[in-house]
């Protein structure tokens, strides 16, 4: 009988381990070449690609090549004096969703300092709209990633009380959906990343009281698919990335433990790229920093040793949060 | 010294060359009204020596070899004048003089965020037309169907039509929103599961809904038409559900009668009463403060749930089996008439039940949560129930009736293939577990 379930078979000979060497090289040489035209091409995302490389390079307990002193006076150059918000690559325009990336990697180096924290506060700030949501940018996209982004990088800078925190939690709990979950906005579809974002937002603002815990536990669980990868919505394949966002709401919800643990490892363990380093989204795709960070986040709460343990609210080294003194709301 | 000379001409020589090429497609976008779609065709090289522009009966076209020289010619020009653009600092000159780098910069790489809000500021100075605009982006995503970007542009450009509308006291034309219809529903066509096109379709209709209540009913034979169609595309189910949610606060629809007779008919009810007799044979009489309007106004949910039930899902399912995304729906079809019914009955939304998980985990079991938990009362217990006063709704004439269709749809759809019989199972389960309908 032919099964027609959407998923992927895994191979024989999967390597049961991480490839750390391999990983470490393949982020210190991801897009180094500036005249490469691909470099050009991802403009547009390179300071969360940054985010992405060398967080994955932290867990690796390894440092980036390059220096961090390079790496802080490029951030520092993406700040637009005017509005305070960070952009993706100089002289793009600002935006939130790079502006807690920038902040992520500066709160990891230790070098916050390095930038005008008060323009970025009034920048988050300035995005909130009446009914608590957070627009992207000055142009107004609404999107619940957007409020994520917004209190992950208050709390980091320890700025929270700048916004109405009611206001916007309403708004976050209006976006909830029957089957527990979350979506882009009130009304969408419930989405695996989207959840993430919402489940962080509230272990964050310490409001998980609003989630079903049960209900959306289990809808988490049904993105266990037999191949041992998750995927983000029902009947989609199984993803690296998604792996992730499932798994740490799980780990939020104090529901870890419900699915199949060492299913998922094996599967995270065949998405390496054993020749060029690195994790692809499915085993057999092209590998690149995003599901490199999201691999190795993924085995970290899994439990595997020698990566450092991450922070499912924030995916950053636990031990940076601690630092911070902060401490994520979970449910047991 | 030769080097660099070499260099500077041959950079000369891709910028000409880059010019003419976007010229060219700016030309063919402006004059061409029926332009269909733009595409890039993978070729190796320069080989032919001639323009890399395809133009044909309204297909448009660009070889891959050029792109790179184009698109760094773009960006160079463009984040020369960025800044003072966003200052209001640039000749004007060079400011009508920028479309044509943006539309070969977005046609090429639409996921710049910068390029579409230069865009805006020309809107914003009247260089370009809102109008326009609508036009050059739909082609964009005739390439990339899952471009967020290009949506949130059309979103802030329609908001601009709406605001100057309400201003003027003008009701905006149903053309517009026709047309955002449309768009939607290339971009879904031409991804599965597109997130973006559909939460654009859920945006649209939530801003027009008000302006043309009527497009409802049209709405919900398209996406009747669209599940069967896309029998595994959970985004289509969950539009679907979207407008069910959209009925609920629309008081001035008429009847369904086609839904209503349908359902009648699978009830073996006979029609010669008040609709609103239907409420009071499956719910009983409503509660003594409520007015017969206050009533009427569940009457077309509730049979357009129930049509959901035994007529949508029942014929997807018998000819497209072992689909998660249709059992999903039906959860959602279930769910949602159990609040109907607690609504209708003043009980609290939330369905009452007691159930505990005990802290069992699935490594023992080397097994996900759901495969793991049972189903029964016997043996061991991961799930505790509390049985609870029967509600309202448990002594419905309601109750009954789902109890016995997903009695009889679970049994019939358990003799079939593996895929199929574990889906049943996990229906029954959250039934039981997360809602609190027990079938057993």
């Amino acid at each position: 009988m032919a099964l027609l379930l959407k998923d992927i078979k895994l191979g024989d000979n999967i390597v049961k381990k991480v490839l750390f060497e391999k990983h470490i090289d393949f982020i210190n040489d991801y897009g180094q070449d500036e005249n490469n035209y691909d470099y050009g091409m991802t403009d547009y995302l390179r300071v969360s690609g940054m985010y992405w490389g060398l967080t994955a390079l932290e867990l690796m307990n390894s440092e980036p090549v390059q220096g961090k002193d390079k790496i802080v006076e490029y951030i520092k150059q993406c700040q637009d004096p005017q509005s305070g918000g960070l952009s993706a690559c100089i002289g793009h325009d600002p935006h939130i969703l790079h502006t807690l990336s920038a902040i992520q990697i500066l709160v990891m180096y230790d070098r916050l300092a390095a930038i005008d924290i008060e323009g970025v506060v009034r920048y988050i700030q300035g995005l909130q709209q009446s009914d608590g949501s957070f627009a992207g940018d000055k142009w107004g996209e609404i999107d619940t990633r957007f409020s994520f982004c917004a209190v992950n990088a208050l709390s980091l800078l320890k700025k929270m009380d700048v916004i109405d925190i009611e206001k916007a939690v309403e708004f976050v709990a209006s976006c909830k959906n029957f089957d527990g979950g979350f979506g882009s906005r009130p009304l969408s579809e419930s989405h695996a990343g989207l959840i993430y974002c919402c489940v962080g937002f509230l272990s964050i603002t310490n409001r998980l009281d609003i989630i079903d815990q049960d209900t959306l536990a289990w809808w988490l669980c049904e993105r266990q698919l037999p191949s041992g990868g998750l995927n983000g919505r029902p009947e989609k394949l199984p993803d690296v990335c998604y792996s992730w966002w499932v798994l740490s709401s799980l780990a939020i919800l104090g529901r870890l433990h419900w699915i199949d643990t060492e299913a998922l490892k094996t599967f995270i363990f065949a998405c390496q790229d054993t020749e060029t380093g690195g994790f692809a989204d499915r085993p057999g795709d092209v590998a690149d920093p995003f599901h490199t960070l999201f691999g190795l986040a993924g085995l970290s709460l899994l439990g595997y040793d020698s990566i450092q343990k991450v922070n499912p609210t924030y995916c950053m080294p636990q031990h940076v949060i601690d630092k911070q003194e902060l401490k994520p709301q979970r449910l047991n | 010294m030769k080097c660099e000379t070499y260099i500077f001409k041959k950079i000369m020589e891709y910028s000409s060359m880059s010019e003419r090429i976007l010229r060219s497609l700016e030309n063919i976008i402006k004059h061409d009204f029926e332009l269909a779609d733009f595409s890039i065709v993978p070729t190796e090289d320069n080989t032919k020596n001639k323009s890399p522009v395809l133009y044909e009966s309204h297909h448009l076209g660009l070889e891959s070899w050029c792109i790179k020289y184009v698109y760094q010619y773009v960006c160079s020009e463009l984040f020369k004048v960025r800044k003072n653009l966003a200052e209001k600092k640039i000749g004007y000159l060079i400011r009508d003089n920028l479309n044509y780098l943006l539309m070969g910069g977005l046609l090429i790489n639409p996921d710049i965020n910068t390029f579409w809000n230069m865009r805006r500021e020309l809107v914003e100075s009247d260089i370009l037309s809102i109008e326009e605009e609508l036009k050059f982006c739909k082609l964009v995503l005739t390439r990339k169907h899952k471009s967020n970007e290009a949506f949130s542009y059309r979103r802030w450009l329609l908001k601009r039509i709406l605001e100057k509308m309400s201003k003027n006291g003008i009701v905006p034309s149903i053309n517009i929103l026709q047309n955002e219809l449309s768009v939607s529903e290339l971009a879904a066509t031409g991804s599965q599961n597109n997130y973006h096109a559909w939460t654009h379709r859920i945006w649209c209709m939530e801003h027009f809904v008000p302006f043309f209540p009527h497009i409802l009913t049209q709405e919900l034979e398209f996406s009747e038409r669209w599940i069967s169609e896309h029998v595994s595309e959970n985004t289509g189910y969950h539009y679907r559900q979207f407008l069910i949610k959209l009925l609920k606060n629309q008081r001035d629809i008429p009847l369904l009668m086609t839904y209503f007779n349908e359902v009648i008919t699978k009830l073996n009810l006979l029609n010669d009463g008040e609709p609103s007799q239907l409420l009071i044979l499956l719910l009983g009489k409503p509660l003594k403060n409520k007015s017969l309007e206050d009533i009427s106004k569940h009457i077309n949910v509730i049979v357009l749930l129930l049509y959901e039930l035994f007529v949508v899902i029942e014929n997807i399912n018998n000819v497209y089996t072992e689909h998660e995304s249709l059992w999903l729906h039906r959860r959602f079809i279930l769910f949602s008439l159990i609040q109907l019914a607690n609504e209708y009955f003043g009980e609290n939304s939330k369905i009452t039940k007691k159930i505990t998980f005990n802290n069992t985990t699935s490594q023992m079991y080397n097994k996900n949560f759901i495969n793991f938990v049972v189903n029964d009362n016997s043996g061991e217990k991961q799930a505790k129930i509390f049985k609870t006063q029967p509600s309202k709704f448990e002594s419905s004439n309601l109750y009954r009736v789902l109890s016995n269709c997903e009695k009889e749809f679970i049994s019939k759809n358990t003799g079939q293939s593996l895929l199929q019989i574990d889906l049943a199972r996990r229906y029954e389960k959250w039934l039981k577990l997360i809602v609190g309908f027990d079938l057993t």
